[in-house]
C-alpha cells in the first residue's frame, strides 16, 4: 500500500513538572496540509516526533519539509530524517548530510521507504546529530508485519502469527534525556560545547515523572502528546517498545512483572537456525541506539512501578521522585476498552 | 517451608581501606546489632514462604522491593499523588511492615529499599536473596543454582554485589542536610560493599560483614553470582580466562532443550541486574575479577582499590 | 579442546613501551604512552596489531621505556608464562611489594626487559594491554589487539578464509579492526608533566577508533601526516561482501556503535563462537555496546535494494538549488543516487567521492563522542564504503596491515 507522510522540521517548547520550559527542535505532522497552511506548524514541533506506523510491503513516501525556527530565523540548520536500523539503505535515503544529501530551510525532499522487516526503529534528524538529537528531532516508527491485522488476535503480532508476539495492547517507551543548558543557550544564539554533556532531566516520551502518569492521551501537553503510562486489563498481553535515543545507557525495571525480551534491534532473537534465544528480564539494559521489544502478560490488578533503576536518574533537575518513572496499571478483566493505537489510554 | 526473618533498617558507620569513614543506612539482622552492608543475604528454596518484618529506626519512611519476586508491589503515594514508596512501607521511628512472598523460581536477586531509593538505595538499603532450586541438596551431584539438568552445578559459590559509595553525599543525607542527586559523583566503589584491598579479607562481623575473596582448587567450579546494586553500570573482568554465562536475571539459560550459555572474560551489569557464571578454575595460582571500567578500580584517585577481589586456585586434590 | 601439541611453530614479538604524541583534527596535540614494535619510532596508537596463528607458541618481549613500571596482560590466553630472571618459565601472577598489590601481572621495571610466553590455543580477537596501573596506562594508549587465525585458515581459499574455522558461519571477504577509545586532555597532560593522575576528574573530550578522531578515521592506513596513529578506520568493501568487523573494547566506558546501512551479525563474544555444538547463538543488531575489554565479531552484509540507471529511484531529485549539499565544504557524496556514477555537485564543495561509491556511516550513538572536544563533525565516526562491484583492490580489508612498498 503506498502512504504519503509529511513531517515539517521546525522548533517549539517544551514543559517540566518544575514549570520549567525547554527549547527544542523537532518535526510535527503536516501530512495532507494544503499548501498555504504549513506556515501555521512552525514553532509547533512535538517531543516525540510524530510515530510513523507502516506495514511491511508498504511503499512509503515521506517528505520532509524544512520550515525554519522562528525562534532562531538566523539559524539556517537543513535537516533530514535517517531511518535508523533500515536494511539495504542507500545513501540518498539514508539521511546522512555527508554522505548525500540535506534539506535547507523553506524546501522539500521526499524520501523513499520499502520496508520489508517488521520490528521497532526509530527516526532522527542526522545534519550535526549531536545537536539536533539532543534538541529533540527524534521520534518513534513501527514497522507491523505484513500479515498484521489488530481485528484478529493472532494476527494481532509484533513479527508476525505464530511468532510468539501476540499482543492486546501495545506502548512505545523512548528514553532520552535533556541538558537544559543545552537547550537554554541555544534558545540564546549561545555556542555550547558538547563534550560538557550532563543531563539535568530523563524523560520518557518526552516527559518526566509526574508527567509520566498523565492519561489524557496528550490533551495537557500538546508538545508531548505521547503518555508514558501503561495500562492493560488482567489477563492481558502488553507490547513494550523500548526506543534509546539519548546519550547514555539506561537500566529499566518493572517491579513485579517478569519481562520477555522477543525483539531486539527490530530482529527476533534467533540463532542461524532459527533457535529460539527470547529471554526474560527484570531489568533491560538498553543502549542509545537500540531498541528492544519486550511482551509482559497482566496478571493481577494492581499498581506496578516502571523506573530506571540508576535511581539518581529519577529526578527533575533536583530532588526526586521526578526523571523516568511511571506506572503499569492493571485493572480487572474488561475494564479497558481495546485500545486505539500505540500509548493509547 | 517458611523463612521469617526481621530486619531492623538503621543508621551506622562504614570504613574504607583508606581509613575514610562514612554514615551509610542499611539493614541489621537484630534490634540490638549494627546495620550492615550489604544486607543480611537471605536465602530460601524454591516453594519456601517467605515473610520478612523490616523495622524502621529512621526518620523517614523505609520498605523492601523483590525485583523479580511474584509480590504485586502496591506504591503509596501522598495526599498530592506524588510517589514516596514503590511498595508498602514502615513508617518513620519504629513503624513496621511485613511482605509475604513464595518463592517461585530459583536464582540470585537483589533486595532493596523502594523509598527514596536514590537516597536510600544508595546509603545502603540493599542486599542479596538467593533461592536454591527444588532438588537442591548441599553435595556435589545436587548442589546447583538452577536444578539438575541447567548446567549450574557447582563446588563453591560467591556473592560479588558491586556498588558505588559517594561520601559527600553521605555525609549530607545522614545529618539531613539538602543534597543534589544531580552532583552525584561516587569516590569509593564496592564489591559486597567493601573496596579492595578489604575484599580480600574474610567475612566477620564488622559492618561490612561479607568477604569477596575465593580460594578454590584447580578443576573445582566457582558460581559467581554477579550482582549490581549501584547505579552505574559495570564490566567485570576475570584475568585467568573465560566463566561461563549461566543465568541473568534468575533466567537460567540453559533449558532441556536449548543451552544458549556461552563464554565470556568480562561481563557487563547494568543497574539492577544480575549475572550468574560459572567458573572452572585453572592452573594453580592467583587471579583478579575486577571492574573493567577502570575508574572504579580506584580508592578515591589510587589504585589498586574499588571494585577487585582474588580468587585464589590452589593444586587440586589427585 | 584443539589439540596443539604437536605444534611446533613459534613467533617472537618484541614490543617497546613508550610515549609519544598523536594528532587530533582539531589541532590538538596528545601526550600518549603507547606499545611499538620498533625502538627506533614513538608510541603508536593503538599498539601494532598482532596477528598469530593458532597453536603457535607466541613470545613476546616487553622493553619498558617508560618512567614506571609496564606489562602486558592477555586477556582470553591461557597459560601465559612469564620469563624470570633465572631463565625459568613461570606462570603470570599479580605482584605484590610490602604486600600491597603493584601489578596484575608480571612486569619489567623502567629499562628492563621482561618476556611473556603463551600458545595461542583458540582462534579469535582479543585484547592486549597494560595490567600495571592500568586505571592510567590503558587510558594513557597501553592498548592494542591481537588476532588469532584459525587452524585451517587460508587467505585465498573462500571456504577456509574464517574467523573460527571452516564451517563455524564465520568466512568473510574482508575484515576490519575497530578499536574504540577515549582520551581525557587534561590527564594526559598531567602524565605528560609528571603531576598526579587523578582519576576521579576523568573527562574525556576527544573520542577514537584505532587511535584516531574523525576525519582522520577516514584516511588510509599510514596517512603521512599521523605517523603515530598508522591505522585507519574506514570500512571498505564491495556489494554482497561478507565484512568481519572485529570489535575491540579497549576504553574504559562502552560505545554503542552504529553502522548504517544495515545490521551486523555478531558471531563470537571476547573470541567465543557463539555455538554450542550445533545450536547457533549468533544474532543481528544495528547497534553493538561495545563494553570495555570484550570484543565482538559481526559479519556486514550490504546487498543494496537494485536500483540502477535502467531501474531508476521512484522519487524525484530535486535541482542542486534547493538541496543542502557538503555543509562544512566538503562531502562524500558522488552526485548522483546511483552505485558507480557520479552526478552533478555545487562548484564550492569538494568531493572525496572516488568511484560513485555509497557512503554509510558508522559511529557511536553516544553522539557528544562524535565530536573533537565539543564540535561536530568528529570523534567516533567512520564511514562505511560501499564500491561498485569488481573496483575495489583485493588489498583492503586485509590483516595485518603492512605499509606499503616503498
Amino acid at each position: 500500500m503506498r502512504r504519503d507522510i509529511r513531517l515539517g522540521a521546525t522548533d517549539g517548547w517544551i514543559r517540566t513538572p518544575n514549570s520549567k520550559s525547554h527549547y527544542i527542535f523537532g518535526f510535527v505532522d503536516i501530512t495532507g496540509v494544503p499548501e498555504n497552511l504549513i506556515f501555521e506548524y512552525r514553532g509547533k514541533a512535538q517531543l516525540m516526533a510524530p510515530l510513523i506506523d507502516v506495514k511491511a510491503g508498504d511503499e512509503v513516501y515521506l517528505t520532509l519539509t524544512n520550515l525554519g525556527n522562528p525562534q532562531r530565523p538566523d539559524l539556517d540548520d537543513p535537516h533530514t530524517v535517517h531511518w535508523h536500523g533500515f536494511p539495504n539503505q542507500i545513501p540518498l535515503y539514508d539521511g546522512v548530510p555527508e554522505a548525500s544529501i540535506a534539506v535547507p530551510v523553506f524546501r522539500n525532499f521526499t524520501y523513499y521507504y520499502k520496508p520489508l522487516d517488521p520490528g521497532t526503529y526509530k527516526y532522527h534528524c542526522h545534519h550535526e546529530p549531536v545537536e539536533h538529537i539532543q534538541m529533540g528531532m527524534t521520534g518513534p516508527l513501527i514497522v507491523r508485519p505484513a500479515d498484521y491485522d489488530p481485528a484478529l488476535p493472532s494476527k494481532k503480532t509484533a513479527y508476525g502469527s505464530g511468532t510468539g508476539t501476540q499482543f492486546n495492547r501495545e506502548y512505545f517507551v523512548f528514553l532520552t534525556e535533556m541538558d537544559a543548558r543545552a537547550h537554554l543557550d541555544i534558545a540564546s544564539v549561545q555556542e555550547y560545547d558538547w563534550s560538557e554533556y550532563k543531563p539535568t532531566y530523563w524523560l520518557l516520551n518526552g516527559r518526566s515523572y509526574p508527567d509520566t502518569l498523565d492519561d489524557k492521551n496528550g490533551g495537557l501537553f500538546p508538545q508531548q502528546p505521547y503518555p508514558a503510562l501503561i495500562k492493560a486489563n488482567a489477563g492481558e498481553k502488553v507490547l513494550l517498545r523500548f526506543i534509546n535515543l539519548g546519550y547514555q545507557q539506561h537500566s529499566m525495571q518493572l517491579l513485579g512483572i517478569p519481562m520477555l525480551v522477543v525483539g531486539q534491534d527490530a530482529k527476533r532473537p534467533l540463532g542461524l537456525h532459527g533457535e529460539n534465544l527470547s529471554y526474560r528480564k527484570n531489568a533491560i539494559y538498553i543502549a542509545p541506539g537500540q531498541t528492544l521489544d519486550v511482551i509482559f502478560t497482566a496478571r493481577q490488578p494492581g499498581t506496578y512501578p516502571f523506573y530506571n533503576r540508576g535511581f539518581h536518574k529519577n529526578i527533575n533537575a533536583g530532588p526526586g521522585p521526578g526523571g523516568m518513572i511511571t506506572e503499569i496499571q492493571v485493572y480487572a478483566p474488561g475494564t479497558l476498552p481495546p485500545q486505539t493505537g500505540p500509548n493509547q489510554q | 517451608m517458611n523463612v521469617v526473618k526481621e530486619f531492623w533498617a538503621k543508621a551506622g558507620s562504614i570504613t574504607m581501606p583508606d581509613d575514610v569513614t562514612m554514615p551509610f543506612w542499611g539493614f541489621a539482622p537484630d534490634p540490638d546489632g549494627a546495620p550492615q552492608l550489604p544486607g543480611p543475604t537471605i536465602e530460601a528454596k524454591v516453594g519456601d514462604d517467605v515473610r520478612i518484618t523490616l523495622h524502621n529506626t529512621l526518620a523517614e519512611p523505609v520498605s523492601m522491593i523483590f525485583p523479580g519476586q511474584d509480590i504485586i508491589p502496591d506504591p503509596v503515594k501522598d495526599e498530592n499523588n506524588t510517589l514516596v514508596s514503590f511498595t508498602q512501607h514502615a513508617l518513620p521511628d519504629g513503624g513496621t511492615v511485613t511482605y509475604s512472598f513464595r518463592a517461585v523460581r530459583p536464582g540470585t536477586y537483589l533486595y532493596e529499599s523502594g523509598s527514596s531509593p536514590e537516597k536510600q538505595v544508595q546509603m545502603g538499603l540493599y542486599g542479596v536473596l538467593i533461592i536454591r532450586p527444588l532438588d537442591y541438596y548441599p553435595i556435589e551431584s545436587t548442589r546447583t543454582a538452577y536444578g539438575i539438568g541447567t548446567g549450574t552445578g557447582y563446588d563453591i559459590e560467591k556473592i560479588i554485589v558491586a556498588g558505588e559509595l559517594d561520601s559527600a553525599l553521605h555525609e549530607k543525607i545522614a545529618a539531613g542536610l539538602p543534597y543534589d542527586m544531580l552532583n552525584f559523583a561516587p569516590d569509593y566503589f564496592t564489591i559486597n560493599g567493601r573496596a579492595y584491598p578489604d575484599t580480600m579479607n574474610p567475612d566477620n562481623s564488622t559492618s561490612q560483614p561479607y568477604g569477596a575473596a575465593v580460594k578454590t582448587e584447580s578443576g573445582k567450579r566457582v558460581l559467581l553470582r554477579l550482582a549490581n546494586a549501584g547505579f552505574l553500570t559495570h564490566s567485570l573482568h576475570l584475568s585467568g580466562g573465560f566463566f561461563r554465562v549461566a543465568a541473568g536475571d534468575g533466567t537460567p539459560l540453559r533449558t532441556y532443550f536449548l543451552d544458549t550459555t556461552y563464554e565470556k572474560t568480562t561481563i557487563t551489569i547494568g543497574s539492577g541486574q544480575v549475572y550468574d557464571c560459572i567458573y572452572t578454575a585453572g592452573m594453580p595460582g592467583e587471579i583478579y575479577l575486577y571492574d573493567r571500567e577502570l575508574r572504579y578500580t580506584v580508592n578515591a584517585d589510587r589504585f589498586p582499590g574499588g571494585i577487585m577481589t582474588r580468587l585464589q586456585i590452589v593444586p587440586g586434590r589427585p | 579442546m584443539d589439540q596443539v601439541t604437536t605444534d611446533t611453530r613459534e613467533r617472537v614479538i618484541n614490543l617497546w613501551a613508550r610515549d609519544g604524541y598523536i594528532s587530533i583534527p582539531d589541532g590538538n596535540s596528545i601526550y600518549i604512552w603507547g606499545f611499538v614494535d620498533d625502538p627506533g619510532k614513538s608510541a603508536q596508537l593503538p599498539g601494532p596489531i598482532l596477528v598469530l596463528s593458532q597453536g603457535e607458541t607466541v613470545t613476546v618481549t616487553l622493553t619498558n621505556h617508560l618512567s614506571e613500571p609496564v606489562s602486558i596482560c592477555f586477556p582470553g590466553q591461557s597459560g601465559v608464562k612469564a620469563i624470570t630472571s633465572g631463565g625459568g618459565e613461570s606462570p603470570v601472577e599479580p605482584q605484590y611489594q610490602d604486600g600491597k598489590l603493584v601489578s596484575l601481572t608480571n612486569f619489567a621495571a623502567p629499562g628492563q626487559s621482561l618476556s611473556y610466553i603463551f600458545v595461542a590455543s583458540r582462534p579469535g580477537t582479543y585484547l592486549y594491554e597494560s595490567g600495571t596501573n592500568p586505571h592510567k596506562q590503558v587510558h594513557m594508549g597501553l592498548y592494542g589487539a591481537i588476532v588469532v587465525r584459525p587452524k585451517d585458515y587460508m587467505a585465498h581459499h573462500p571456504k577456509h578464509r574464517t574467523a573460527y574455522g571452516a564451517g563455524t558461519g564465520t568466512e568473510f571477504d574482508r575484515e576490519y579492526l575497530l578499536i574504540p577509545g577515549e582520551i581525557d586532555p587534561e590527564l594526559h597532560q598531567a602524565a605528560e608533566n609528571g603531576q598526579s593522575y587523578d582519576i576521579r576528574s576523568y573527562k574525556p573530550r576527544y573520542w577514537t577508533l584505532n587511535g584516531r578522531s574523525n576525519p582522520d578515521t577516514d584516511l588510509p592506513n599510514f596517512a603521512g601526516h599521523l605517523p603515530n596513529q598508522p591505522y585507519s578506520a574506514m570500512v571498505m568493501a564491495e556489494p554482497d561482501e561478507k565484512v568481519l568487523l572485529r570489535y575491540v573494547g579497549a576504553g574504559i566506558e562502552s560505545h554503542p556503535l552504529h553502522p548504517h546501512g544495515n545490521h551486523t551479525r555478531a558471531v563470537a563474544l571476547d573470541g567465543r563462537l557463539l555455538r554450542n555444538g550445533r545450536v547457533d547463538l549468533s544474532y543481528k543488531r544495528f547497534t553493538v555496546l561495545v563494553s570495555p575489554g570484550q570484543t565482538v565479531d559481526q559479519i556486514f552484509q550490504w546487498h543494496g535494494l537494485g536500483y540502477t540507471p535502467a531501474n531508476t529511484i521512484p522519487t524525484l531529485l530535486p535541482g542542486l538549488r534547493n538541496l543542502a549539499i557538503g555543509h562544512t565544504g566538503m562531502t562524500m557524496w558522488s552526485g548522483s543516487p546511483y552505485l558507480g556514477v557520479k552526478g552533478d555537485l555545487p562548484v564550492d564543495i569538494v568531493s572525496y567521492n572516488e568511484a560513485g561509491e555509497y557512503h554509510f556511516m558508522l559511529h557511536s550513538h553516544e553522539e557528544p563522542q562524535i565530536t573533537n572536544w565539543g564540535e561536530f563533525p568528529g570523534g567516533m565516526m567512520t564511514m562505511i564504503a560501499i564500491y561498485p562491484t569488481g573496483t575495489l583492490g583485493q588489498h583492503h580489508g586485509m590483516l595485518p596491515i603492512t605499509p606499503p612498498a616503498p
